[in-house]
This record gives C-alpha cells, structure tokens and sequence, in this order.
C-alpha cells in the first residue's frame, strides 16, 4: 500500500494511489479500516475535497447518531415492555388470589 | 414485597426486644412479682416505626421494652401455631386488624379481665372471630409469599419471551397482548367470563373493522414461536415444492437483480444467524469457504429460491380491487395511492414485493402468503356474498359513510327503539302539559293520551327518516353478518393484505421518492437502487483501479477522442481548446459506485459517496494537465 507520510498537499499521483487504496477497502468490505484510512489522509487531500469528505462524513456521523438514538429508544421501549409485563403479572396473580380468597 | 417488608419489621422487632432483654434484666424481675398469675387481660398493639400499645379505653401509648418483648414472643407463637400463654403479668397482645382503607376496623377493644383465646368479635363486619381473623391474615402472609414466588417465575417467562421476541412485529404482538391483559385485569372483582354482550358498533372507517384488531385475532396464535425462527438449522433448509428450480451460484450471479436479491436473502439470514455477509464476503474475495460456510450459502440458495417463487405469485395476485379495497379500509393508503395514481402504486406495489419476499421474516412472510388463499375460499360463500352485496347496497343508495345512519337515526330505527322513545317522550309531553292537560287525558284517552300523542311523534319523525332507517338497517344487518366466519375471515386476510400494501410503499423512503417524482412529473421515474452492490460491480470498480482507468493516460486517449467529436478542433485558438478542455466532462471516468451495469443510478454509501468526489478531483487535476494539441 502506497505510504504517504508528508504534510503538503497531496499530488495527483499521490490522490490516484490514494484513491486505489481507498478503494480497494471498500471493495474488500472493510468499511472500519476504509475509514481509518481516510482519517488518516484526510489533512493531505485537496481543500475542496477536504471539505466534501468531511460534510459527508458530518452526515455519515449524524445518520449514525440517529441510529444509535434510535437503539436507544428501541432498548428502552423493551425496557418499558419488560416492566408493563411484569405489572401486568403481579395484576394477573392478585387477581387470581382475589378470585381464590374472595 | 408486603411480605419482604413485614418480614423485615418482624426481625428488626426481634433483635430490638433481645437487646431490651439483655440491658434491662433487673428491671424486669422487679416488675414481675413472683408467684402472679399470669394475667389473661387482652391489649391491642399497632405495627408502625415503634410499637404502640393500644388501652381498653383506646387511648395510645409506646410500647415499653417488655412489652415489646412480649409481642414479638407472641407473634412468633402465634405463626408458630402454638397456644399463645402470657409471661407473667403481661395481658395477650393482639395486632389491631386494620380495614381496607388502611383504617382501624370499628372493633371494640376487649374488655379487660378477657382471656385472649378464641372469642366473638363484636360488630365485625366480616363475622369472623379474632382468632379466625388472625388465621386468615396468616394464611394471607403465606399466600402472599407465594404469590411473590410464582411472580418472580413468571416475571422470568416473561423476560425470556421479551428476549426471544426479535422482530419489531414479535414485540408489537407482546404489547398487544400485555394491553389486552391489562384492559382485563383493569377491573378487579370482574368475573373472569364476562357476560355475553352486543357487539360493539364498529369504526366509522368505512366496511371495515380496526384492521389492527383484526390482524391480531386467531393469526397470532397461529404464529410459530420467535426463538424457533431465529434458530436455524442448516442441516434442513427449506423444501421446495414441486416445479421451482434451485439456482446454482453462477447463475444467480450472471443476473445483477437475482445477485441483489440473493444478497438481501443473505443479510436477513445474517440477521439470524450472525454470519451470512461475512460468508458472503468470503465468497466475493475468493477466500477458501469452510464447510459450514458452503453450507449457509446452500440454505441461502434453497430460501431464495422459495422465496422467488412465493414472492412470484404473490406479486401477481395483487390486483386494481384489491388495491381499491386496501385504499377504503385505509384512509392513509388512500391518500397516498392518489396521490400517485393506482396503476404506477400498483405496478411498484408488485415490484416491492419482490423485494419484500426477500427481506421479511418468515412468519410476517407466511402471515401475508396465507392470505389469498383464505380470501379466495371465503370470498366465494353465500355469507360473504350477502354482506358484500349489503354494503354495495347501503353505498349506492345513500351514497354515505359507513356508521353515518346508525348515528342518525340512533333511538329510532328499530321497533323496541322507537317504543322506548315514545316512553319517553310520552313522559315528556306529560310533563310539559301540566296537571290539568294530564289528569284529563286519563278521563279521555283518545286523542288526548301522552302515549298516543307520542307515537304519532314518534312514526313522523320515522316516516320523515324513512330513508335513514333503511340506511340503518342495511348497517346493521351488514354488522351482523361481519360477525359470521367467511366475513370475519375475510376481513382478517384483507387487514393483511392492506398492511403489506402499505409496506410496500413504506418499507425504503427512495420507493416514495421516486413514486412522488413520477407523478410529479408525470414521467416514469425508477427507484435509487440501494440495495447492496453485486459482486459484479464490485470486482468491476476493483479492476477499473487495478487497470488505471482513472490514470492521467486514459483520461488523455479519452480526451484526443473527445477532440475528434468537435467540429474543426483543430482550427480553434488556443483559449477556445482551453474552452473545450474545461467544458468536457468525462462520465466514463466516473465512479461506478455510483451506477449499475445496467447504467441505472445507484444510491451510493457514505464511502461510496467519497470515492466519487475523489475521483471528481482527481479527474480535475488531471484535466488541468491535459494536452490541447491538435488531433
């Protein structure tokens, strides 16, 4: 994998091997290493790019909260599940010992 | 809990009165004279952050360490089931029974001089003597641990139910189940079998109950087991029946729609099993696959190929009356179906539904398949005829809602309706004449009764509403027969049926987009793909980088060809080839995350997205660089 390890501006080959890299990731499927690669780079690319990148990755990370909030809340409707049931349970059994000891 | 907290205060009281015991042993001798008989006296005491001894004439009073000690020996004797006998010159302590509100019961204290053993309890509401009293509320201690035993047990059940139910359908049926548990344990004291009732008047949605309610009757028992779903058993795939050709890999891959939907039958096994995309990606990598491995891939294989076949027929069983029936059932569906007109929903409705077959799991999947074939069996008996020609009816005469007359013509549509209203309006007209006007009409009744006047109201206001009580009885006779099995079966079937058409249209936000742009523009506009990408597309970006397609060279040769394409290139200034060079926009050179081989636009990931915009850039450094010779 090409190295870059300068802190000026990217060339054009430099971008193009950057590009292959990069690329090479995702095809692979490894999305985590793919974006530690960019997290690595991102300082040496283009500003303009620079700045597309990091607003996607802005959106990515805003798309990612809403999951995770949404996981969130999931888990806690569970939780909320869990405990309507059990007081639904304690209701079913007083009633049923009312019913037995009237 | 009551009984952990009474237990607790139990042995808090027992430690406090051995402490008593130990520091005060003198104190107590002095106070005992020898040779008293024990005293048969009888004192109630009240249970609270201190013991307090109640008098004979009620007044209150903390009770001392010996006495404290002698009400926590005469509660142990007493659960112990021995024979309560005082210490010496100390009365029996009884526990004042408190009623249900919390308050002491109207009990009079005993008289002093009684013995404490078993005796009427005067003005007991209950009846019950002191002793029976304190033996029932041991034997209510008891139950109570009990119950909290058997609680705890079931609360477990409950727990691994709660975790077994994976699926956001598995919880909405738990829910459901919990809130109809507690609608009926909402009213204590109700019978359990509560007496049979008039069916209650359906919504005004229109020929239609809640379709909610409906789903969740007899189907949800018929749902198997979530747990049994989620466990998987490789070893027994799915049978396929008769006729339905099992795909070999290589051909589900020769075809992108077969591999994208081969793809979303692995991410839905994966969500079970936990490694179908890992496999996958494998596969895609030409990574050696373990037995187990070709084994997923082989159950993979056998589910979508029942899938595409169930998915198939039901794609094309959904049809325009049934899309119209699902939009009447559904005001939502309705709106939306309009909004983008039924022929475009309908044809992306059995587009989705490919898709669905992929994606949903299987006792959603099974639920939705079962469906035709109990609506084709019912649909076809004299009952559902009836009730279907009943509600065509009521549609077509009145050309009114569904519940509008019942409403209307409430108090007066029937026969035992209207006698009741001429009651009361009979009463009413009595009221309204005064004492002379009633006493005469006693003495002449002809013409003069309330009774008669009343009924003469009554069948004018009938005769006026004449067509409303027609309305009214279409309504009702229509609810009667919704109530008969191939009506209530259908409306059932047709619940789910008018559920999935909705998630066929909600279940991906591009389907709407693009259903929205279509009708918008009133052009064809097809869905963004965003399923995943084929290996195809995936090997094919790999050997675009490996082959330098995006090198400074290509873009070069595909520029010298672009030259070619402009008339008299050559004889143009340098800034006007400049001109050319900076316009020219090489959307070969794009990246093909962004599209299918069949040319259609895919909806990139967010790495997708970065690729491109890498790519973009590197196209404009690289344009910069290009030679404007001429060609």
């Amino acid at each position: 994998m090409y190295d870059f390890c300068m802190t000026a501006e990217m060339t054009t080959e430099e971008l193009g091997a950057f590009y292959g890299n990069l690329a090479a990731l995702v095809a692979r499927g490894e999305e985590d290493e793919a974006q530690e690669y960019l997290e690595h780079h991102i300082q040496r690319l283009p500003d303009e790019l620079k700045n597309e990148i990091l607003g996607t990755m802005f959106l990515k990370a805003l798309v990612d909260e809403a999951k995770e909030t949404e996981a969130i809340a999931r888990i806690q409707e569970e939780g909320m599940t869990a405990i309507k049931a059990l007081e639904v349970l304690k209701k079913e059994l007083e009633t049923e010992e009312k019913g037995e000891n009237p | 809990m009551e009984s952990a907290e009474r237990e607790a205060r139990r042995r808090a009281l027992i430690e406090k009165t051995e402490r008593a015991k130990q520091s005060s042993p003198k104190a107590r001798q002095q106070e005992e004279p020898e040779g008293t008989e024990p005293s048969k006296s009888a004192l109630e005491y009240e249970m609270g952050d201190e013991l307090t001894v109640i008098g004979p004439d009620g007044t209150k009073r903390p009770a001392s360490p010996e006495e404290s000690e002698e009400i926590a020996r005469q509660h142990i004797a007493r659960q112990a089931g021995e024979a309560i006998t005082p210490t010496l010159g100390m009365p029996v302590f009884n526990l004042r029974m408190l009623a249900d509100t919390g308050q002491p019961t109207n009990e009079p204290p005993p008289a002093p001089g009684s013995t404490g053993t078993p005796e009427p309890t005067p003005g007991a509401a209950s009846g019950l003597t002191t002793e029976e009293m304190r033996a029932e509320r041991e034997r209510l201690l008891l139950s109570n641990e009990e119950l909290t035993r058997r609680f705890a047990k079931q609360g477990e059940n409950m727990a691994k139910r709660i975790k077994a139910a994976r699926t956001a359908r598995g919880f909405q049926a738990l829910q459901a189940e919990i809130e109809e548990s507690i609608a009926s344990t909402s009213t204590p004291g109700s019978t359990p079998e509560p007496a049979p009732t008039p069916a209650p008047a359906p919504e005004p949605e229109p020929q239609s109950p809640d379709p909610s309610k409906v789903v969740r009757l007899d189907t949800e028992t018929e749902r198997p087991d979530p747990s049994k779903v989620a466990r998987l058993d490789f070893n027994n795939p799915p049978e396929l029946p008769k006729g339905v050709k099992l795909l070999e890999q290589p051909e589900i891959q020769a075809n992108p729609e077969l591999e994208r939907n081969f793809v979303r039958v692995v991410e839905r096994l994966d969500s079970v099993h936990g490694n179908g995309k890992e496999v996958y990606r494998k596969w895609m990598n030409k990574e050696i696959l373990s037995d187990a491995d070709r084994q997923l891939l082989a159950y993979a294989r056998r589910d979508f190929a029942l899938r595409l076949h169930e998915g198939t027929i039901l794609a094309g069983k959904l049809n325009m009356t049934d899309l119209e029936t699902a939009m009447r059932r559904n005001t939502a569906l309705r709106d939306e179906v309009e909004l983008y007109g039924r022929e475009r929903t309908l044809k992306e409705m059995k587009k989705q539904t490919l898709v669905l077959a992929m994606k949903m799991d299987n006792a959603d999947f099974q639920e939705v398949i079962s469906a035709y074939p109990i609506l084709d069996k019912n649909r076809g008996t004299r009952t559902y005829k009836m009730w279907e020609w009943t509600v065509k009816k009521h549609l077509e005469i009145t050309g009114q809602p569904w519940g509008y007359y019942k409403e209307k013509t409430e108090g007066i549509s029937t026969k035992a309706e209207r006698m009741k209203a001429r009651r009361v309006a009979a009463e009413e007209i009595t009221k309204n004449r005064g004492i002379v006007l009633g006493t005469l009409s006693r003495y002449a009744p002809l013409g003069l009764s309330p009774f008669a006047t009343a009924d003469r109201k009554i069948r004018g206001v009938a005769w006026r509403n004449r067509k409303d009580i027609r309305g009214a009885k279409y309504e009702t006779t229509a609810e009667e027969l919704m109530e008969k099995p191939p009506v209530r079966l259908v409306n059932e079937q047709l619940s789910v049926i008018t559920n999935f058409m909705r998630l066929t249209l909600s279940h991906d936000p591009e389907v709407r987009r693009a259903l929205q742009e279509s009708s918008g523009f009133n052009e064809d506009v097809r869905p963004q793909e965003a399923g995943p990408m084929t290996l195809r597309e995936l090997r094919g970006e790999k050997e675009r980088i490996i082959s330098g397609a995006f090198s400074q060279a290509a873009l070069q040769r595909a520029f010298d060809a672009h030259k070619r394409t402009v008339p008299n290139y050559n004889g143009l200034s340098k800034e006007k080839q400049g001109k050319v060079r900076d316009v020219w926009d090489p959307p070969s050179f794009s990246s093909s995350s962004g599209m299918t081989p069949e040319g259609k636009e895919r909806r990139p990931s967010w790495l997708g997205r970065i690729l491109e915009a890498i790519v973009n850039a590197l196209m404009s450094k690289h344009k910069q660089n290009l030679s404007l010779d001429n060609v």
